[in-house]
């Protein structure tokens, strides 16, 4: 009967105790709970622990504890989660640039901007969309926006060596080598001889050295303005140092540099299907009619006329800033012509009379695609570029 | 005139326009940027001289129209009687409708010189 009476006592106090605990237990079991690493389960306890006995120390130290745990973890997850958006913007931006949005690819570079104006690789992503801009089009504003976003994220990120590439590669294209020097130092700093471009870019380090000694660095802006007047860079770098083009975005057909026998057999085969009645071949040295020519003019003087309308086309969207010219259209009392431009030369179609514009329009956009078999079958790519232009 | 290029000016993807004589001489322009208000006149000026004189002229043919496609924009000019009327836009526009407007102004262009031309006379 004893036993009895001690047991119940017993089973009532840990009742009492489950449904009273003191300050002492409600403590030991949030600590518990952290040791466990079960931090909500051990703020839960604390917070009814708080509630019943307001003020109690123990308990405070230990809530006290519990928060400074709670605020850490918190911040290393905050943390993450702005690092992956940081990562987001700078995805997204070059996915855009991939397709050769480069609209959206610059808005959503200053979206990211905005919320994280330390970031060094969506500086570079502005700058390396600018600097292929400039490479393209020789427009001083294209190059003064390269060199400020690429300087930027070398600013925020001094071991950001693709950057650093970009910016020595435009101040070399450019001729401002003192600015050039810099970022070759700071490149070669970080390479071991031998590897990669090493001897290249000492080599460009040697001609900066050797540039600066005879003449003094004009200011960035007199070189850009220098190369676009010239419409060609003050050096050739090949490929060194330029951004990758689009991997998707729509082909610049105006940027190819097609074999010039490729294009006027091109020419042959499609001029016998298609509404042309003839066409015009204008190269550096050549210039060559195939087919009819559906005009009162002289073959021989045809030529030059065509090659002086192409030049002040291609003058006119330059000096209006609109970037190389890709194709135009004249249209005639008695006919028009439908220019077609590559980066080493031009196709001029002939139409006769009667033919709209949207007709010689979709005839150039099947020369197009005629082109690109040719390309293609031909197994020519080895004669087909499709980097910016450059001079030299 | 002003008032048909600010109205075409309103058009979607239409950043500018300028009216010039066959010998290029500027004669009237709407264009946002005062700077490009003068590289539009003097570029279309070079345009004009280099078809009509380069293509009209060989082949006693009249030029209508030329439309040149950049990266960045398209240049339009349209003969309207003794005038040509020059357009800047954007490279993204859909040309079919957009010509449609083109064509009006010129049309309205050209009938504002006739009349004025007219009045001259009287």
């Amino acid at each position: 009967m004893g036993q009895l009476k001690e047991g119940l006592s017993l089973w009532s106090s840990r009742v009492r105790a489950r449904m009273q605990p003191s300050g002492g237990n409600i403590g030991r079991l949030a600590r518990r709970y952290i040791e466990g690493g079960r931090l909500d389960e051990s703020a839960k306890v604390l917070d009814e622990g708080m509630t019943r006995y307001p003020g109690l120390s123990e308990l405070a130290d230990v809530a006290h504890f519990v928060a400074q745990l709670q605020l850490r973890r918190q911040e290393v997850q905050t943390k993450e989660v702005l690092e992956s958006a940081r990562q987001a913007y700078y995805q997204l931006a070059q996915a855009h640039v991939s397709v050769g949005d480069l609209k959206s690819a610059t808005e959503t570079i200053w979206g990211g901007l905005q919320r994280f104006p330390d970031c060094a690789p969506l500086y570079r992503c502005l700058g390396e969309l600018h600097l292929r801009l400039f490479l393209e089009d020789y427009l001083v504003h294209d190059g003064l926006s390269a060199a400020e976003n690429l300087e930027r994220a070398v600013g925020l990120d001094e071991t950001d060596t693709q950057a650093r590439t970009g910016l020595a590669g435009l101040y070399m294209r450019v001729g401002c080598h003192n600015r050039a020097a810099v970022h070759l130092k700071s490149l070669l700093g970080r390479m071991s001889s031998g590897e990669g471009d090493y001897a290249f870019i000492e080599n460009l380090l040697v001609q900066c050295t050797h540039q600066d000694e005879t003449s003094k660095d004009s200011s960035l802006n007199d070189c850009l303005t220098a190369v676009y007047e010239a419409r060609e860079f003050a050096q050739d770098l090949g490929d060194w140092g330029q951004p990758e083009s689009p991997r998707l975005g729509h082909c610049d057909v105006s940027l190819m540099e097609v074999s010039p026998d490729l294009v006027r057999k091109t020419i042959v085969d499609f001029l016998s299907a298609s509404k042309a009645d003839g066409a015009v071949m204008l190269t550096q040295t050549e210039e060559c009619i195939i087919g009819e020519v559906p005009f009162a003019h002289t073959p021989e003087t045809l030529g030059g006329v065509l090659r002086r309308l192409t030049e002040t086309a291609v003058d006119s969207c330059h000096r209006m800033e609109l970037g190389h010219s890709r194709r135009g259209m004249v249209q005639l009392s008695g006919g028009s012509l439908g220019i077609f431009r590559l980066r080493n030369g031009e196709v001029v179609f002939l139409f006769g009379p009667g033919h709209a514009a949207k007709s010689v329009s979709q005839t150039m956009d099947h020369f197009t695609d005629c082109l690109a078999m040719a390309i293609g079958e031909s197994g020519e790519r080895d004669s087909v570029t499709t980097e910016p232009l450059r001079g030299n | 005139m002003k008032e048909i290029l600010s109205q075409l000016n309103r058009c979607v993807g239409i950043s500018g326009s300028a009216v010039i004589t066959h010998d290029g001489i500027p004669v009237v322009s709407v264009i946002p940027d005062q700077t490009n208000e003068d590289k539009v006149a003097a570029i279309g000026a070079s345009l004009i001289r280099s078809t009509v004189t380069g293509l009209g002229q060989l082949a006693d043919q009249e030029v209508q129209s030329v439309w040149l496609e950049a990266s960045r924009g398209r240049i339009l000019l349209v003969n309207a009687g003794n005038i040509f009327l020059v357009v800047v836009t954007d490279p993204t526009i859909n040309l079919d409708t957009t010509m449609l407007d083109i064509k009006s102004a010129a049309n309205r262009l050209r009938r504002a010189v006739s009349l004025e031309w007219a009045d001259s006379q009287k």
